[in-house]
């Protein structure tokens, strides 16, 4: 580091640590806003400390102390999870905690540890001006590196974008070298963005091993349009308020249906009901019985959480509130102690819903609780909360997605309702969907058509205005033309799709005469491919 | 057109002021047939035999039950993907077979508002007249030429046709500026050697010094079973085809 060098950035790096409190990634809880600000000092402030009151002055140093934050972070026990039961007629469950630390976002999440990096690209874009992009690649591969590897087990997020940088390059180039290990970065795009940024998240995507998630592109102009605070793209896919807080429950639709079909099933045999298996009634009364109570339940249970948060003691790992570095004694001031303020007022309460293309196969009575019907026997069988199940044409004929756009949007008039959940909480629930905006994952060879499958999350996705754990199965062929996974991206955003996480297929597809076709069909897999 | 009419469309001619293509299959979203996504007609019918052919059914002339797909309907479909497109492609078979047909489609495409944007791409064998491109020059933007094999023994070993036709068409395209890649389709054994492929590089630097080179690499997929027998190339092979030709000075170079 040359001293001109030290001198001409001296006013960067204290502008940049008041920043990072907005930079830097949701929490789930409002109090622990606290034990952000007591983090940052360990990323920052704890460094300029270690250094004798010197501020990071270069990219090294800065790149040392966020590694030193981050393991300080991924090594404090875990926040508090709370799971409630399925309580009938409302199967949530509710996740709550702080993102930031080790946490569960969903019991189900594979990936049960998270730790949210922040936007890398600007945290860093302080430090790493007139530095060579050779330099920026392995200082950021170098982090990126130590974070998985001290840190192992931990799925670790970063945001990117919209605009262009040389972090922002580096840490895509550092994706598909690190592989399995790297981070989930989320790239933010608008019109500003250049081709040649999205070029480079696809090749990420494209380098990767098949089925492999870690780039995300959102539609930024769309998302924040639908937001009133700056977000960051938490675990789940969720779209949160940067350095705010937030409160998570998941609704499975899926469960609901199927009860609300054993139920009609049940009053059918007894003489008080019809209309078993038949989409109008059936729909209707799903729509306007069994919604609301969905969501009156799932609001009461975020009420529930967020009170215990509040008013109960700290969760294991939380701290007190803050100190200033310089005198323990005396709390946080002045503008940070601001900014722990403005996190406070960017606390929300997320809804997540699960199995809404099982809800849709039930109404359309092609659930076998419903009808009778064989499992799989439908037009798509995935596999979801409830097993294998067919989805009634998910994808391909569009009363399913007609019904499904039902079911998503009435959900979020219904949570645009209700009332904030509880103190420090801003605004009525967000909807998310923390396994795609279907709720299942649909296996790689049963997708519908691609435009198909992109234009029926179109129709569903604005609902979530959390944000959508959608992925898009990208031809190998990206590899070699990115620009490929560009223009379909490109295509989706401009059908209303917000958000994208990309994965080149799992199942290798070849061209026979003339049809793509799965690589296993015309190659046994004992079979000799090579010589 | 006439379901036989295989041959009688190999030049410029049409029978009739309603022209349709026998499209074989379409492939609304792929990676792999020119630059970004693209929306790719594969029609029916080609005058090369080729060994190592993985679509062989796309071979033979369009068969008398084949119904021909008229321009709009072609244009319709691509209109509804739009958003989604670079451009479109049409191959084969051989797309030149059908060139009034290719023609009238991407007439029709620039003088279509919502679709105008997208590029108008062929994928040929490389085997047409030049009045065949003089035709569709003013309405393409690129052309994809597979050479089989430079020596014209081996060419005729491999398709069981002389590539005469197929190394001016490479010439004359790059000359219009309309080259947009060369494909060599690679089989062990066959046309695989150094000196083949040292060889075959000098000659299209000769025709343009920036020339985009895509290997395909032989697959037994879908191949007829006279060629099962024959040999993929292994990564090492690969890794070597790709050595000699960025040697011998592609600087364009992809792999399929």
């Amino acid at each position: 580091m040359s001293s001109e060098r030290s001198v001409r950035r001296s006013p960067h790096p204290d502008a940049g640590i008041r920043d990072a409190v907005r930079l830097l990634p949701p929490v789930l809880l409002p109090d622990h806003a606290e034990v952000l600000d007591g983090v940052l000092d360990e990323v920052l402030c704890g460094a300029r400390r270690r250094a004798g009151e010197r501020a990071p002055g270069d990219l090294a140093e800065a790149v040392a102390a966020l590694w030193a934050g981050y393991r300080s972070l991924g090594a404090r026990p875990a926040g508090r999870s709370t799971v409630v039961a399925d309580q009938d007629p409302v199967p949530a469950v509710a996740g709550t905690g702080l993102i930031p630390l080790r946490e569960t976002l969903h019991p189900e999440t594979p990936h049960p540890e998270t730790l949210h990096l922040g936007a890398l690209d600007a945290l860093l874009a302080p430090f790493a001006d007139g530095v060579e992009q050779e330099a920026l690649d392995t200082a950021v591969a170098d982090l990126l590196a130590g974070v998985a590897r001290d840190l192992p087990g931990t799925a670790a997020w970063t945001d990117l974008g919209p605009g262009d940088s040389a972090i922002a390059r580096a840490v895509l180039r550092a994706v598909p070298v690190l592989g399995v290990a790297a981070p989930v970065v989320a790239l933010r795009v608008d019109a500003e963005t250049p081709e040649s940024l999205r070029r480079a998240a696809v090749l990420a995507a494209g380098a990767l091993p098949p089925a492999t998630v870690r780039i995300h592109l959102v539609d930024h102009p769309a998302v924040s349009a639908g937001l009133p605070w700056p977000y960051a793209v938490a675990p789940g896919h969720a779209y949160l308020p940067a350095g705010g807080a937030a409160v998570v429950a998941v609704l499975d639709l899926g469960v609901a249906a199927r009860r609300f079909g054993e139920r009609r099933r049940r009053e059918v045999l007894a003489g008080t009901g019809s209309g078993v298996g038949r989409a109008g009634p059936d729909l209707d009364a799903f729509l306007d019985e069994v919604l609301p109570d969905l969501v009156a339940g799932a609001a009461a249970e975020l009420s529930l959480a967020v009170e215990a948060m509040v008013d109960g003691p700290l969760p294991a790992g939380a701290e007190p509130p803050a100190r200033e570095p310089d005198d323990p004694s005396r709390p946080v001031t002045g503008d940070r102690q601001r900014s722990v303020a403005d996190a406070r007022r960017r606390c929300v309460a997320v809804l997540g819903v699960d199995g809404v293309a099982e809800a849709v196969g039930t109404v359309l009575g092609q659930d076998p609780a419903g009808v009778g019907a064989a499992p799989g026997s439908g037009p798509v069988t995935v596999t979801g909360s409830g097993g294998v199940v067919d989805c009634a044409g998910y994808g391909v004929d569009a009363e399913a997605a007609e019904v499904a756009a039902l079911l998503v949007h009435r959900l979020a008039d219904l949570a645009a309702a209700v009332p904030p959940v509880g103190p420090r909480i801003t605004g009525p629930p967000l909807l998310h969907a923390p396994f795609g905006s279907t709720g299942v994952r649909v296996p790689d060879h049963l997708e519908p058509p691609p435009y198909n499958h992109l234009r029926t999350l179109a129709a569903v996705q604005p609902a979530f205005a959390a944000g959508a754990a959608d992925v898009l199965a990208l031809d190998a062929g990206v590899r070699e033309n990115p620009q490929a996974g560009v223009d379909v991206v490109r295509g989706a955003f401009a059908c209303g799709v917000r958000g994208l996480a990309l994965a080149v297929h799992a199942v290798p597809k070849v061209r026979v005469t003339g049809f793509l076709v799965r690589h296993g069909v015309v190659v046994k897999p004992d079979g000799p491919r090579w010589r | 057109m006439s379901p036989e009419a295989g041959s009688e469309v190999r030049g410029v001619g049409t029978r009739g002021a309603v022209v349709g293509g026998y499209v074989t299959d379409i492939d609304r979203a792929s990676a792999v047939d020119g630059p970004g996504n693209r929306y790719v007609l594969f029609l029916q019918g080609c005058q090369f035999d080729c060994l190592v052919c993985h679509n062989s059914c796309t071979i033979p002339p369009p068969p008398r039950w084949m119904v021909p797909t008229s321009v709009d309907e072609t244009l319709a479909d691509i209109r509804s993907v739009e958003p989604f497109l670079s451009g479109i492609t049409v191959t084969g078979g051989e797309a030149t077979l059908q060139a009034p047909f290719v023609h009238a489609l991407f007439t029709g495409l620039r003088a279509d508002p919502v679709i105008r944007g997208l590029t108008a791409f062929v994928d040929t064998n490389g085997d047409a007249e030049a009045e065949v491109w003089e035709l569709l020059a003013p309405v393409t933007d690129g052309v994809m030429v597979d050479l089989k094999a430079l020596d014209d023994e081996m060419h005729v070993v491999l398709t069981g046709t002389s590539n005469t036709r197929v190394l001016a068409s490479i010439t004359s395209l790059a000359a219009r500026g309309l080259l947009y890649e060369v494909r060599l389709l690679l089989v062990p054994g066959l046309n695989d050697s150094d000196e083949v492929l040292d060889r075959t590089a000098s000659w299209l630097l000769g025709v343009d010094p920036d020339l985009r080179v895509r290997i395909n690499a032989f697959r037994r997929d879908g191949v007829r079973p006279c060629a099962r027998d024959l040999l993929e190339p292994r990564a090492e092979d690969l890794d070597r085809y790709r050595s000699v030709l960025s040697a011998a000075g592609i600087r364009q170079l992809t792999t399929y």
